[in-house]
């Protein structure tokens, strides 16, 4: 058996192409995807300022997940001040050392000083972990006034020792003595640049209130790191320890966020791709197998049993898909570099984020892609192992007109299904509702997929009459041939269903999402002023001078935005999921914030208290008076009441918590936005100009802000949504050429019946159109039931915004698409002589 | 030319119905007939008068709807599909009228076939020998598209002969072809039963192929309505005008 599937792949490479085709490219896509995942695992920067470091202690800086990957928290997780001296204790420690760091801005002139790199403060203890040697001056910073810079900080300002310079936390700024320069060993390409504060100072500025972010410990002569690592573990509770590369997870905390993001985004594309891998390979192989029906009834009557016919299909797609698979995981990893570079581009990734390269992602791509085929090659197998040698030998080329029972019924369940799942938000409130309609589209284009050919054959059968009238001679031909090949069509058609659907689905939730989103910011900053910083956020002190200056007739509502993490149960099984959290104080609020509340009271917010958006209290299942498990971003759990449910979820975050609790809880503790209602916008002005790095605006250009940072995330997910697009364009491409390839006797038969090759181009443009347009209308149809259900559950109303732009994109490539893939195999089909083309042997 | 040994094929009372309901069609009526060992039969009727169906049921392609077919001593009515495609890969040797070769093998591996199905050892030789006797020792290594019509079919042939079956059958053998090669495929057709003493069932429309068989079959509306020994084209081509006119 093996023998024959080989021979006859090769000598049937033609028909072989498209299987091929499908299963190289998916297994291109599936490593692709995996280096993400494994770069959302492993990868990242290795350390920088922790060079000189054996061993970095951080905090535990994730919350374990059962059965999945860990929920990476969003916030510096810190370790308390006495640490330092127990890890100290541990035997083979040679010197151990806190450090914590503060984003600061340079000032000069009174403005924020453009600086190459963005700059951090530490406290000079920490100086010995990268180490960092003194080029100038004295060095060290002996008072709370004094600080070291480093070498490029001080050239770009033109300083040095005995210089005053000063800098700004979120807005407020103090001067310093510079105490000297130092420099890195090897200086160069670091992500920040550092300024070494006295220790109190550089934990006052990050209000660390005595705690550390880590702890860097440098190991006695012929201590191994590992070794260390694990006896410091070991003694000391609660903290992680990291050696090697993996110290840089705790340098730079946006890098672990980011790991998480990735790892999230990229396996569950990749769980979709592995779907639509599948179904791809199904279908084409499929195709192909249709194509060789006399090959299988002949080896049926001259003595293969079922289980042969069977094996040999499996026999010929395993072989295919193995070298497919193989050859597809090598492009991958350079797909994957390019997919992490538009993933850095969009923002998604820090820019410097350091891939991780494993064997790993090919091994698992080329074993998943033998999964898939495997499982295809035996759904293929099914039809030509069925097959009753005398029916395939006497029948015509016609294909067999009837649909299986099981098909019809598998194909009407999925679509009972698909709307069922569309309409979850109707009924389950909460993100499981929307996630759930969006998962609709695949079910509903799975079962038009199976229904393909009746329900293609209806809509040819609408469009035959138009068309006859548009064009009498061709689309006479043309509707006669999707009428009576309604199977051929369908295979063509499928695809593109598929694409659209699945494509609109993602696109057309997000511009909903973010039409909403914006809608809601819009309508829920009633306040007259916004002050908000360039450069990290704004100081505690600034709202207090604000207050001071405009007195009580304005109303100052400072917003602090983190996430926090909520514990819920979700169908009965225990979840837990990031949600967006901001913190605020609820005095006054009615002129700044209109966050539209539904039940309960905003005002009641105090501590010990939580206000849910909408959905997320229907998603907990939380109302008034219920309590809720919230983990907030540093790891510290919490359970309030909830007092209010308000409407505006998705422009201002889902859950809100007393201002100073969240505050407390985030790594600087800066305000993202200070609100202010009535009150002298001059007053305004003025106290903003006063702090390098604030910016007094009106509440419109804070919706502006808001809309590109959502833009920013769109755009991410639009790359994924892209290399979907790709895969899905390639197998809408393979089957529409493999369908018209296999019609050269045909066009041959109408040539010399006497159509000229314009005659016969003409048709398939026609049939081409009636493709195109029955495959948008029907995919636009596929994706409207979910669409609507997301709408639904993200905004109450049942009208999706769709993109004029995304809509015009999805219908322009599609036409392009379907044109070409028929157009150019029939010029092919065509350039043979007729009278050859016609003796040809199927 | 008839031998009173006992017959290679034996069909008694078989019945095939396609279709129910209003669908519901007929094709074979009680027919029963022993088809004798080393004798070339030809079977003939118009269109629709179920000698297709006829030769699918004596081969062991189609179940009959009644009846009983005997291969040998083996019953065939009752066999599971397995058993059926092991009696056909092993006893039955086939020729159709087109479409009978797998395109991407070698003559060789065509030939060979059934033997590869059965996982029987393959002896070159053999092959060499079966290709031989049917005029195509030279051709072993070239595959179906570099043959001609005639060619092909003589493949066909080797291929039925490979196992040295109990029979074969051939569906409208020199249908596709023109007189002259028709008349060759014809010759080495009978031949194999002169030569080998094979058994050869064949199905036709043509009263000049059918000249070639010892024996006769006219069917007509599923029934088996006449025997015709030694015939000559004259007398099939009167027979059949007459079965045309009822």
């Amino acid at each position: 058996m093996r023998d024959i599937a080989r021979k006859t792949i090769k000598g049937r490479k033609a028909g072989f192409a498209g299987a091929f085709l499908a299963v190289l490219l998916a297994s291109v896509l599936i490593t692709a995807l995996g280096v993400l995942v494994e770069s959302g695992l492993r990868g990242g920067l290795p350390p920088q300022r922790y060079a000189g470091a054996d061993v970095v202690v951080g905090g535990v800086q994730a919350l374990p997940v059962v059965e999945d990957a860990d929920l990476s928290l969003p916030e510096r997780v810190r370790l308390p001040a006495d640490v330092v001296d127990a890890v100290a204790e541990v035997p083979g420690v040679a010197e151990a050392v806190g450090d914590v760091g503060v984003p600061v801005s340079v000032v000069a002139d009174g403005a924020v000083a453009e600086l190459p790199r963005p700059v951090t403060g530490h406290g000079w203890s920490a100086a010995t972990l990268t180490p960092f040697t003194v080029a100038d001056g004295g060095g060290a910073p002996g008072r709370a006034d004094e600080v070291a810079l480093e070498e490029d900080v001080a050239s770009s300002l033109g300083v040095g020792a005995g210089d005053r310079i000063e800098l700004a936390v979120g807005g407020v700024a103090s001067s310093y003595t510079v105490s000297g320069v130092v420099s890195r060993p090897g200086g160069g390409d670091a992500r920040d640049s550092a300024v070494f504060l006295t220790d109190e100072r550089a934990g006052d500025l990050a209000g660390a209130d005595g705690r550390w972010d880590a702890v860097g410990v440098v190991a006695a002569d012929g201590v191994a790191a590992t070794d260390l690592a694990r006896r410091i573990a070991d003694a000391v509770p609660e903290v992680r320890t990291h050696t090697g590369d993996a110290r840089g997870h705790v340098e730079f905390l946006d890098i672990g966020r980011a790991r998480g993001e990735l790892a999230l985004m990229a396996l569950s594309l990749a769980g979709t791709t592995v779907l639509i891998a599948m179904f791809v390979v199904v279908s084409t192989m499929a195709l192909s197998i249709r194509q060789r029906r006399r090959e299988f009834a002949l080896l049926r009557a001259v003595g293969a049993k079922r289980r042969q016919v069977r094996r040999l299909v499996g026999t010929e797609v395993m072989m295919l898909a193995s070298t497919a698979a193989v050859l597809g995981a090598v492009p991958g990893y350079l797909v994957g570099i390019a997919m992490g570079r538009a993933f850095a581009g969009s923002g998604l990734l820090p820019a410097d984020f350091r891939l991780a390269m494993g064997p790993l992602p090919g091994l698992a791509a080329i074993v998943l892609c033998l999964l898939t085929a495997r499982l295809a090659g035996w759904v293929a197998a099914r039809r030509p192992a069925r097959l009753n040698p005398v029916e395939a030998l006497g029948e015509s080329a016609v294909e067999p007109a009837r649909l299986g029972a099981g098909r019809i019924r598998t194909g009407a369940l999925l679509l009972v299904l698909g709307f069922f799942v569309s309409g979850l938000p109707l009924l389950v409130p909460g993100t499981v509702g929307v996630a759930g309609a969006a998962g609709g589209a695949l079910l509903l284009s799975i079962g038009v997929a199976l229904l393909g050919p009746k329900v293609l054959g209806a809509a040819a059968g609408l469009l035959a009459a138009p068309v006859r009238r548009l064009s009498p001679s061709h689309g006479y031909l043309a509707t006669a041939n999707l009428r009576a090949n309604s199977r051929r069509l369908a295979a063509a058609v499928t695809p593109i269903v598929l694409a659209v659907a699945v494509v609109s689905v993602q696109l057309f939730s997000q511009s909903t999402l973010a039409a909403a989103a914006g809608r809601q910011t819009v309508d829920g900053v009633v306040a007259d002023h916004v002050v908000t910083g360039t450069d990290g956020g704004v100081g505690a002190a600034v709202t207090d001078e604000l207050r001071r200056e405009l007195g009580d007739d304005a109303t100052v509502t400072p917003v602090v935005h983190s996430q926090v993490v909520v514990r819920y149960s979700e169908l009965g099984d225990p979840a837990q999921e990031m949600f967006a959290a901001q913190g605020l104080d609820p005095a006054g609020l009615g002129r700044t914030l209109d966050l539209e509340v539904r039940d309960g009271d905003l005002g009641d917010l105090g501590e010990g208290t939580v206000a849910l958006s909408r959905t997320a209290s229907a998603t907990f299942g939380a109302s008034v008076g219920d309590t809720v498990e919230i983990v907030l971003g540093d790891g510290t759990p919490i359970e309030p009441t909830v007092v209010a449910v308000y409407g505006r979820g998705l422009g201002f975050g889902d859950v809100t918590l007393p201002h100073d609790q969240l505050a407390a809880h985030t790594t600087s503790g800066l305000d993202s936005w200070v609100l202010i209602g009535g009150g002298d916008s001059a007053a305004v002005a003025r106290v903003a100009a006063g702090h390098p790095g604030l910016v007094a605006a009106t509440g419109a250009d804070l919706t502006a802000a808001g809309s590109a940072e959502r833009s920013a995330e769109s755009s991410s997910s639009l790359v994924a949504i892209l290399a979907l697009l790709a895969y899905l364009a390639v197998s809408v491409v393979n089957t529409l050429v493999m369908t018209t390839a296999e019609r050269t006797r045909e066009f041959a038969l109408l040539r010399l019946a006497g159509a000229a090759r314009r005659h016969v181009l003409a048709m398939m443009r026609v049939e081409a159109a009636v493709i195109v347009v029955v495959s948008i209308v029907v995919g636009l149809l596929v994706a409207l039931p979910p669409l609507v259900g997301v709408s639904l559950g993200l905004t109450e109303s049942p009208l999706p915004s769709i993109s004029p732009a995304g809509l015009g994109g999805i219908v322009l490539t599609t036409a392009l698409l379907g044109f070409l893939a028929t157009g150019v195999p029939a010029r092919a089909a065509l350039r043979q002589r007729p009278v050859d083309a016609i003796g040809l042997r199927e | 030319m008839h031998t009173m040994t006992a017959p290679a094929v034996r069909l008694d009372a078989v019945t095939k119905i396609y279709g129910s309901g209003e669908n519901r069609v007929t094709a074979l009526r009680e027919v029963g007939v022993d088809l004798a060992t080393g004798t070339f039969t030809a079977v003939m009727g118009p269109s629709g008068s179920g000698k297709s169906t006829f030769l699918h049921c004596a081969a062991g392609l189609d179940r009959p709807t009644s009846g009983s077919v005997r291969l040998g001593d083996t019953e065939l009515s009752g066999l599971s599909d397995n058993a059926l495609t092991e009696v056909r890969r092993d006893r039955i040797g086939f020729v159709f009228q087109a479409y009978n070769l797998l395109s991407s093998l070698t003559v060789e591996d065509n030939v060979s076939l059934p033997l590869r199905l059965a996982r029987r050892k393959i002896d070159a030789r053999w092959i060499a020998r079966v290709a031989e006797s049917v005029g195509l020792g030279d051709h072993l290594d070239r595959r179906p598209a570099q043959l001609s019509g005639g060619q092909q079919q003589r493949v066909a042939i080797a291929r039925a002969l490979v196992t040295q079956p109990d029979a074969v059958f051939a569906d409208e053998p020199t249908g596709a072809l023109d007189t002259r090669t028709g008349r060759q495929v014809l010759e080495l057709l009978r031949s194999i039963v002169d030569d080998s003493g094979q058994t050869v069932v064949m199905v036709t429309h043509d009263p000049v192929a059918a000249s070639f068989a010892d024996r006769v079959l006219f069917l007509a509306d599923g029934r088996l309505t006449g025997v015709m020994d030694a015939p000559t084209a004259e007398l099939v081509a009167e027979r059949m005008t007459k079965l045309g006119a009822w």
